[in-house]
């Protein structure tokens, strides 16, 4: 028998080949479940809804000069309390965003995320929670601690188990809100996957897109929504999501706990709209509010800025040095005379 | 009672200034950029700069050369030995990942003045008096002094009569409690208790108490610490938690020949008296004069006897005598961050062990 040498190289499967096999591990699926006595087909999709769908969308060239928004889509919506200089420099959360939280368990996501929307709905902001991983009576007993939770609208979606649980969150947004927190993404994602036996991706784009659709205030109330989603992280601590999600998120924010102390902070390690690095450490000691230490938080800034200025400071010494001993200008890009260099 | 000795507003900012314009400069170097030329002379590029004492030890302790080693090394295999061992260590701690130092010049002299792992290990003058500034309001202290030393060294002093506190049984030993605050290219910035006693308006640093803090990096957990500890002495009205208990036995305590021989070395190193024109703060020769009198020649004893020879003043008199010298014009020369030295010098003496520490009465 003639013993053909492998190339290298695999032979593509056609489309109709694909199809077929598709069809075929299908039709398996389906006759192995009757087999067992469970209902039928119905449960298996098709092969071609599995499949992302891609739209030949005309290409759009933007140029941001043509682009004209409000200007009050730019002011950050005030909690009155010290976390809003975490989001922004200025102060507040921004409008159309999306934010990740993300820490280990205990360290506090959901309550002081729900202290955040909490004091934004007091501010008078239109806020919803779209609860996925509480009932009714889990979230009762945070009431007691935080009464002020009691005031905002919430969506339990586990009481929409017989429900399209796609069409429960777009009917729930409809009618547009400043900010919705999701807690969690990931479970939200799951939900969807699982009833409406799509791929993760699938899950994943649908409330992404649904997501930015309300960022962009495609909603009845044309609020430019922002949605801080929880979302989990690994046993070593690393976010879970697709490049998709990382992408889609104007800022991660982290719930970290520092062992020296045995303190809890939240820091952003990536925000498109503020600082990132900024610690602001909290307590959940208390009943009412979420503690946030400000006094901390101002010295951090304090010896951020003073290191700054020793940075420019370093320099401009290290330039003058060289005049001095080499005699030579050596001056870096955009370096100012100081006071220091006139004396010399 | 003397007056509470402030300094105005315009006298803080020119001495800012001052203090801001001698600001020592920071350099990274290579080390391969480095060479030790001998112990007073380093090559930067190749260019031969002078250094002083401090800028030679900071090499060496870099290198991984004890402190003391070197000298020893040099007076048993001369310095050109010295010099070659230095090199050849720098070589060796640059195989070890430590490629790069922070020179430190002192611009009017052009000597440098330090050696440091970090550029950072240093921080400005600009920041020192900013930092020393907001804490001076946040507690509202009151600046008592302000002098900067020719190589850049700055020292501030501050308290309030706010924090005025006592020792219990004791009348006279009343005293405003304060912060000190010294940066200089050698021992970086420092916080230290500062102590005025009521009755004599005597300054004294307390570096050597325990809750003097040095403000190495200016990273979030590091300044963290500090304004606690900052804050810690607040509380109890900037006196040092020992304080009282240090005040007492040093009250009880007489001093040796050795210690009263060091505190007048002290005065006269950082002044132009003369021994004798210095026995009003340090009763020296009268001292010795009883020991003459009494047959004993004191100009025999050996350094470890000189520690065993009981004078009859007290520890607290000695730092009493340091402290209002320091802090008084005496008709004396003496440079204004030189008086901060010897505030320093007090409160070492005061916290020391004393030579007479053990010392007990005997029948025989």
């Amino acid at each position: 028998m003639a013993f053909k040498e492998p190339t290298g190289q695999r032979k593509p499967m056609s489309e109709e080949a694909r199809t077929r096999i598709a069809e075929a591990v299908r039709l398996a699926a389906i006759r192995k479940r009757e087999s067992m006595g469970l209902p039928a087909a119905s449960f298996i999709p098709a092969p071609q809804a599995m499949q992302t769908q891609f739209t030949d969308k005309p290409i759009e060239l933007v140029r941001m000069k043509d682009q004209h928004f409000a200007d009050d889509l730019f002011i950050p919506m005030k909690t009155g309390k010290a976390v809003d200089f975490v989001f922004t420099d200025e102060g507040g959360i921004p409008k159309a965003c999306n934010f990740m939280l993300i820490g280990d368990p205990g360290v506090g996501k959901s309550t002081v995320s729900l202290d955040v929307i909490s004091d934004l709905a007091l501010a008078g902001y239109k806020v919803l929670f779209i609860c996925a991983e509480m009932t009714r009576i889990d979230l009762y007993g945070y009431v007691k601690r935080y009464p002020k939770f009691g005031e905002i609208d919430i969506l339990f979606t586990g009481e929409y188990c017989d429900s399209n649980p796609r069409s429960v969150i777009e009917n729930a947004l409809k009618p547009g809100y400043d900010i919705v927190l999701i807690d969690s993404f990931a479970e939200v994602q799951e939900d969807i996957k699982e009833a409406l036996k799509v791929s993760s991706s699938s899950s994943e784009k649908w409330l992404i897109d649904l997501m930015i659709s309300n960022n962009l205030g495609e909603n009845d109330g044309n609020k430019n929504t922002t949605f801080i989603a929880i979302q989990q992280v690994t046993k070593g601590g690393v976010f879970v999501g697709s490049n998709k999600l990382k992408h889609n998120t104007t800022g991660m924010l982290e719930l970290r706990f520092e062992p020296d102390s045995g303190t809890q902070y939240l820091v952003f390690s990536k925000n498109r709209r503020g600082s990132v690095g900024k610690r602001m450490f909290y307590s959940l000691s208390s009943t009412g509010d979420v503690q946030y230490d400000q006094r901390r938080f101002n010295n951090d800034e304090n010896a951020r800025e003073a290191l700054s200025n020793e940075r420019t400071l370093i320099e401009s010494e290290a330039s003058a040095f060289d005049r001095l001993i080499f005699g030579e200008e050596i001056i870096p890009d955009g370096y100012k005379e100081t006071e220091l260099n006139e004396d010399l | 009672m003397p007056k509470f000795q402030t300094i105005s507003q315009q006298l803080f900012d020119s001495k800012s200034k001052e203090a801001i314009s001698r600001t020592p400069m920071r350099r990274e170097f290579g080390l391969k950029d480095l060479e030790v030329i001998n112990d007073q002379t380093l090559a930067l590029d190749g260019k031969q700069v002078g250094m002083n004492r401090d800028a030679f030890k900071g090499l060496c302790k870099i290198v991984g050369l004890p402190t003391g080693f070197d000298k020893t090394f040099s007076s048993a295999f001369g310095d050109k030995a010295r010099q070659q061992l230095v090199n050849r260590l720098k070589i060796a701690a640059q195989a070890k990942g430590n490629t790069s130092v922070s020179v430190v010049l002192n611009p009017d002299t052009k000597r440098i003045i330090a050696v440091q792992k970090d550029p950072r290990d240093l921080i400005s003058n600009q920041t020192f008096v900013e930092t020393s500034s907001s804490i001076i309001n946040k507690y509202g202290l009151e600046v008592n002094d302000f002098s900067v030393s020719s190589d850049g060294g700055v020292a501030i002093n501050a308290s309030s009569p706010k924090n005025a506190w006592g020792i219990q049984g004791l009348k006279d030993e009343e005293f405003y409690g304060g912060i000190s605050f010294t940066n200089n290219p050698n021992g970086g910035f420092m916080v230290s208790p500062y102590l005025q006693r009521l009755v004599c308006a005597n300054g004294m640093i307390g570096r050597s108490f325990e809750e003097s803090m040095s403000l190495g990096q200016m990273d979030s957990q590091s300044m963290e610490k500090f304004w606690k500890g900052l804050n810690d002495l607040a509380d109890r009205g900037f006196r040092p938690a020992t304080f009282e208990a240090k005040v007492r036995v040093a009250m009880n305590t007489m001093a040796s020949l050795s210690e009263m021989d060091s505190a007048l070395h002290d005065l006269k190193a950082y002044s132009d008296a003369e021994t004798k024109e210095l026995e009003a703060w340090v009763p020296l020769q009268s001292t010795k004069a009883k020991f003459h009198m009494a047959g004993i020649d004191t100009l025999t004893f050996t350094s470890n006897q000189m520690k065993g020879a009981k004078t009859g003043t007290s520890i607290w008199d000695l730092v009493n005598g340091i402290t209002h010298f320091a802090s008084h014009d005496n008709g004396f020369k003496i440079e204004d961050y030189d008086r901060r030295k010897l505030q320093l010098e007090a409160s070492r003496l005061l916290t020391k062990n004393y030579d007479m520490a053990n010392f007990v009465k005997s029948p025989f």
